[in-house]
């Protein structure tokens, strides 16, 4: 119980951090988000993925703090852990370096396609007033998002292996 | 029980029925009373956050202060050299026209109601430009309320509001536009649009009209709540090509949208 409380402070104080300094920075720092790294890293770590409460939480803070509709944020994360779970499963087997840049990369892209066609789909029902343009400028912010996501994640997977004994990955497996 | 909760299509299940709830609140505008909430409690912490970021960017900006101090010198000895001669030009246009005075005493005549408030932190949103206030509706605050920085250059506009926290669209937004006048003899009309967060472009300029770079860009007066003669920024270049009905110009920000901590909401006058 102890436990559960101190993961829901965390996530809280996370998704503020997302929020509040984070954003804050230009450059580099602008493409870092740390809700879609997390959700990655441990969706493809754990088998069972990470608890659906934690991931409705850190969407419901995001959306609070958000022009958009009301839940784009949510919903966005709930599908991406779905698409992740079901690509673990289905698609990739191994636990490998190789394989999490893989789901990093297709977690990226899923997240702001979903992001996209939420946000679309709120203004085209008339329940938003902004919606999201398709221009160079996201296929960029994409690209960086994935380098940056995948340049966080392998740190995290170093530091995992270092600490978690349990479960370890390696680079890649012989066939 | 675990088994049931943990299947596949549960998940699929919760997120539909988490559509239509979140349509219902929505509906009934019952969300905001949450958020506002929400914003409240949350609100020390982000500011803790968005404090941190402005002591980490305080301490590397001063590295690069001095090179940049060095060059707003230049510029700004340039530019009092161009001052002077305006500075002359105008005291014979004030002494000479009597419109030009009766400006000056409606301007100062208009007492605004104002509200300050604090950025609290920048919007979840990525790909737009806002900002989160920490003041709301129990302080007077409504939508599309003009936001302003630095004894009158606006910033923005309210675009949501709840008990205790509103947000802010930045102009320099995709989604922002706002009705906007030059500062010149034929007062040209024109609509400000943000440029993804980038800069800011005046549209809709009448081709015939005579602008050119340095002419003050304003706000009209003409949209409900923004006051006129609230300054937007200066023109850089304009863009004006044969055979169109209308100009546009590059407006350069006089403010910083990134260094924005403390800002001034005008109220309607009739609150």
């Amino acid at each position: 119980m102890f436990k559960k409380i101190v993961i829901f402070i965390l996530i809280i104080i996370l998704s503020l951090f997302q929020i509040s300094f984070l954003n804050e920075f230009n450059g580099v720092l602008k493409y870092f988000n740390l809700i879609l790294i997390l959700l990655i890293f441990y969706t493809f770590l754990i088998d069972h993925g990470i608890p659906l409460i934690y991931i409705f939480l850190s969407g419901l803070i995001l959306d609070v703090f958000s022009l958009y509709y009301f839940g784009v944020y949510t919903i966005t994360l709930l599908l991406t852990s779905l698409i992740i779970k079901y690509l673990r499963k289905k698609y990739i087997n191994q636990k490998t370096y190789f394989s999490l840049t893989i789901v990093t990369l297709l977690g990226t892209f899923f997240y702001t396609l979903i992001y996209m066609f939420a946000i679309n789909l709120s203004y085209i029902l008339n329940l938003s007033t902004f919606n999201f343009t398709i221009n160079i400028n996201l296929l960029i912010d994409l690209l960086f998002q994935f380098l940056i996501n995948s340049f966080v994640i392998i740190i995290l997977l170093y530091i995992n292996n270092f600490i978690n004994k349990k479960i370890k990955l390696k680079i890649y497996t012989k066939p | 029980m675990k088994k049931f909760l943990t299947a596949k299509w549960m998940l699929l299940i919760l997120v539909f029925l988490f559509i239509i709830f979140a349509l219902i609140l929505t509906k009934f505008n019952l969300f905001s009373v949450t958020e506002g909430i929400a914003g409240y409690i949350l609100s020390p912490v982000q500011t803790f956050f968005s404090e941190s970021t402005d002591k980490i960017k305080d301490f590397f900006g001063h590295f690069n202060s001095i090179e940049k101090l060095r060059n707003e010198n230049k510029s700004l000895k340039k530019e009092v050299t161009d001052l002077t001669a305006d500075k002359l030009k105008l005291e014979d246009d004030i002494i000479n026209s009597g419109i030009i005075l009766k400006e000056y005493e409606y301007i100062t005549s208009f007492n605004y109601n104002t509200v300050i408030a604090k950025v609290i932190s920048r919007g979840s949103d990525n790909y737009l430009q806002s900002l989160i206030i920490n003041k709301g509706f129990n302080h007077g605050v409504v939508i599309g309320l003009p936001v302003t920085s630095d004894n009158g250059y606006i910033i923005g506009k309210i675009v949501e509001v709840n008990n205790y926290t509103s947000k802010v669209l930045l102009l320099n937004d995709i989604h922002s536009k706002i009705s906007a006048n030059i500062n010149n003899e034929k007062r040209s009309p024109g609509i400000v649009n943000g440029e993804f967060g980038l800069s800011l472009k005046l549209t809709l300029i009448p081709y015939d009209h005579v602008i050119s770079d340095g002419d003050i860009v304003v706000t009209s007066g003409l949209e409900k709540n923004i006051p006129a003669n609230l300054i937007i920024g200066k023109i850089r270049n304009f863009i004006k090509n044969e055979g169109e009905l209308f100009q546009s110009a590059n407006i350069d920000q006089i403010i910083n949208y990134e260094d924005l901590r403390i800002l001034t909401i005008i109220l309607p006058t009739d609150v």
